[in-house]
């Protein structure tokens, strides 16, 4: 090869993208006008260089510009210098600092399986310490655990970070009411304090030592099964009074575990909530840089999610410590409410907006039985939207199921308002629960057939049995999972958390637990483990599977979870006088 | 007036250091997808890109005092993404995904395209329009070494000139010519026959 064309060849490159200068540029073009060897090589890197420019471009989501424009956002907040506290207003003290601090380095430290495996060893160690405290010195428990969490706290970058991640939200650190300065992370690490054991194994939940806990004895004759406003303050009595609660929960499988792991879910979810008093379903204070991929469109659903599980404790409104949370949310809620009472529409899909529309109701319903009538006009507006919603779902097979389940739920709880006087709400609820029923036997989805599960109870007890038929037999024709490939029974699922989804454990713990079905006791002993396994150290449980119905990211996977282990006193029954 | 479409990224950048936020949205906008697309071609990971576009633009927020007015917004940016992608995704365990299975250290430098996806039933002579061909092409750019992918990858996500390039990385014009030239040549070499018209 002659050097002019070795030279050429070199220059290839720069010449074909525009970096030769004048001089070069022709000395090449004329090269390569008289040399078809070196023409012919530089066709081939043309080719390649229009190729490479011409590779397909990754395309910008909506959604990750939304949550870059949003973490950008908290970035500008971050910098912004912090307000001053007032009156009345509380920061972190350095132990519920620590508290956080450890909450946070733990899920840092589960982010491999083999921390899994050291945190395992850690929680070992944790636990002998404070069997250990417990043996040798009177002082509270709890500070043994926190010692134990101390000792994790030797990364001074976590405790920056964490730092960083408080100050984006620095109303986070304040209460949210006037007056409120009840925020005492001991005090919520201690269910023994509001929920002492009762003293005896036989009992009733509505008398104490042969005094009515009802004022009026005769309440029970007075309350019909449908549509008062009495039967939903009697059903719900237990979440306020705190020894019903107690033997109501005893008596259906909860114990102080369960107790100390609401309170906990509990604290998490107040701290996440935002200043407008709703709940983001993509942020989470577990790591600024850590997204929860929640979809932004169940908002407004999300929210009343948390707020369920704040009022399935007796918060409401007007009462409870949480009261102004709960009220920050609903009003929240009921600034997302349009014209017809739908409740975070969104027009271009109709899953999400009937979930939206039906926790919203369900939560309008519960804080007007336990608040003493609040938002009775948006309640009976959102109760005739959801109505009328009855009949739009239906071109998604997968998910009918369970959208017309909250639907059934929500229905069922507005009931319990009484605002339901020439019985239309009745027979919209019988009929929405009888489709949910033969849906479930139409379609073949395990998580479908979970989710019908509370209609198939009120149904009957052999359509609720044919979900749990052994692992090792053949289910029953009509409500087989031949998608899984396998013999699938519900028991199966809990074991696989990838179809673990968390509405399938409420409303099949809601059924269950208040039919009293043979199979509670054990199931109630394994979703209690896995939910124990599962909760974080700072409380909250995290998102994941592979789940068919919707995003909601930690908002969701917490408030479910939380209202699984309230499923004992969410209400109690009128035909019993003992669980 | 000029509309916020045509309005510099230097005076973008100048009213934000001035505390205007909503420009600094702007620059978002603009370069969220040449720097998505600049860490994709690195990484190979979605996931990972978008991590890397994010913390580059949280990364500028914060030094946002240290920007110099006069100097080229898209040079500021870029060098601090690719300091994070050498901070966090240049050891060996972040190299791109395509490549780094199944192959064993020091055997595959030297290797044709054809020769590490022997079996693919690609037909000789197909040019770049094939996808398949455009597959190969992406994995022979993911197999080039670190310094040549960096400026074949930044060269070919933002059309910079060597001068700039120079400035980012941090290097000569001398040697990003240099880098260029070889990452080309091996690119060539390794597709072989698929570019012959």
């Amino acid at each position: 090869m002659r050097d002019i064309c070795s030279t050429t060849r070199r220059e290839l490159t720069d010449y074909l993208i525009g970096e030769l200068d004048d001089g070069a540029r022709r000395r090449v073009e004329d090269h390569l006008a008289s040399c078809a060897a070196c023409d012919s090589e530089a066709q081939k890197v043309k080719a390649l260089l229009e190729g490479a420019r011409a590779l397909p471009a990754e395309p910008v989501s909506a959604a990750f510009h939304d949550r870059l424009i949003a973490r950008v956002r908290r970035e500008f907040a971050s910098q912004r210098p912090a307000p001053e506290l007032a009156d009345g207003e509380i920061s972190l003290s350095v132990r519920e600092r620590i508290v956080l601090t450890a909450g946070f380095v733990g899920y840092r430290f589960r982010q491999s399986i083999a921390a899994r495996s050291l945190l395992a060893a850690a929680a070992v160690l944790i636990l002998a310490l404070f069997v250990i405290h417990l043996l040798s010195d009177d002082g509270d428990a709890q500070r043994s655990i926190l010692a134990g969490k101390e000792d994790m706290l030797s990364d001074e970058k976590s405790l920056s970070e964490l730092d960083e991640a408080i100050e984006q939200k620095p109303w986070r650190l304040k209460p949210s009411g006037s007056g409120r300065t009840d925020l005492n992370i001991d005090r919520l690490k201690e269910p023994a304090d509001d929920f002492p054991p009762p003293d005896t194994e036989s009992y009733s939940p509505f008398e104490i030592d042969g005094v009515p806990i009802i004022p009026d004895d005769d309440i029970r004759t007075k309350v019909s099964r449908e549509n008062t406003l009495e039967l939903g303050r009697y059903r719900m009595f237990a979440r306020s009074n705190a020894l019903c609660k107690t033997r109501v929960m005893k008596g259906r499988g909860g114990d102080q575990n369960t107790t100390y792991a609401v309170n906990r879910g509990l604290r998490w979810l107040r701290f996440q909530q935002e200043e407008d008093g709703s709940w983001n379903p993509e942020i989470s204070s577990h790591s600024p840089a850590r997204e929860l991929g929640g979809d932004p469109r169940a908002r407004v659903g999300l929210t009343a999610l948390a707020v369920a599980a704040f009022l399935s404790d007796g918060h409401s409104e007007v009462s409870g410590k949480y009261k102004d949370t709960v009220s920050s949310g609903i009003n929240y809620i009921l600034a997302a409410r349009d014209s017809r009472g739908q409740f975070g529409a969104v027009e271009d899909n109709a899953k999400i907006s009937l979930f939206n529309q039906s926790v919203c109701v369900l939560v309008l319903a519960e804080n007007y039985v336990l608040s003493g009538g609040k938002n009775e006009d948006d309640l009976r507006l959102g109760i005739s939207r959801l109505v009328s919603m009855s009949h739009t779902i239906g071109d998604d097979e997968n998910y009918r199921v369970f959208s017309d389940t909250w639907a059934a739920m929500s229905l069922r709880t507005a009931l319990m308002t009484g605002l339901d006087n020439n019985g239309d709400l009745a027979e919209v609820c019988r009929v929405v629960e009888n489709r949910v029923e033969l849906l479930a036997q139409a379609e073949s989805t395990s998580a479908v057939s979970a989710s019908a599960v509370p209609p198939l109870c009120s149904a009957g007890k052999e359509a609720v049995d044919a979900l749990f038929v052994p692992a090792d037999e053949t289910p029953s024709d009509a409500l087989a999972f031949p998608d899984l490939r396998r013999p699938q029974t519900l028991f199966g699922l809990l074991e696989d958390s990838a179809l673990r989804e968390p509405s399938f454990l409420f409303f099949v713990g809601t059924a269950l637990c208040e039919n009293a079905q043979p199979v509670w006791a054990e199931w109630n002993n394994r979703v209690k483990s896995i939910l124990s396994l599962e909760q974080q150290p700072d409380g909250s449980w995290l998102a994941g599977g592979d789940w068919p119905w919707i995003d909601g990211g930690d908002i969701y996977t917490t408030s479910l979870s939380i209202l699984t282990l309230q499923v004992y006193y969410r209400f109690i029954k009128l035909e019993e006088n003992c669980p | 007036m000029a509309s916020l479409s045509q309005i510099s990224e230097v005076e973008l950048m100048r009213r934000f250091v001035e505390g205007d936020e909503g420009s600094f949205e702007m620059l978002v906008e603009r370069y969220e997808a040449p720097l998505l697309n600049f860490f994709f071609r690195l990484t190979r990971d979605r996931q990972a890109a978008e991590d890397l576009v994010q913390e580059t633009f949280l990364r500028v927020v914060r030094s946002k005092g240290t920007y110099q007015v006069k100097a080229s917004f898209r040079t500021f940016i870029y060098r601090i993404g690719r300091n994070l992608w050498i901070d966090r995704y240049r050891s060996a365990k972040c190299r791109p995904r395509t490549l780094s299975m199944n192959r064993p250290a020091g055997d595959e430098k030297d290797r044709s395209v054809d020769e590490r996806f022997e079996g693919s039933e690609l037909p000789p002579g197909a040019n770049l329009e094939f996808a398949e061909t455009r597959e190969l092409l992406m994995k022979a750019i993911d197999g080039l070494p670190g310094t040549q992918r960096e400026v074949f990858v930044l060269w070919l996500e933002t059309g910079l000139k060597y001068a700039e390039i120079s400035k980012i990385l941090d290097i000569p014009v001398g040697t990003i010519k240099s880098r260029m030239h070889t990452a080309v040549h091996r690119l060539k070499e390794s597709l072989g026959r698929h570019l012959e018209l």
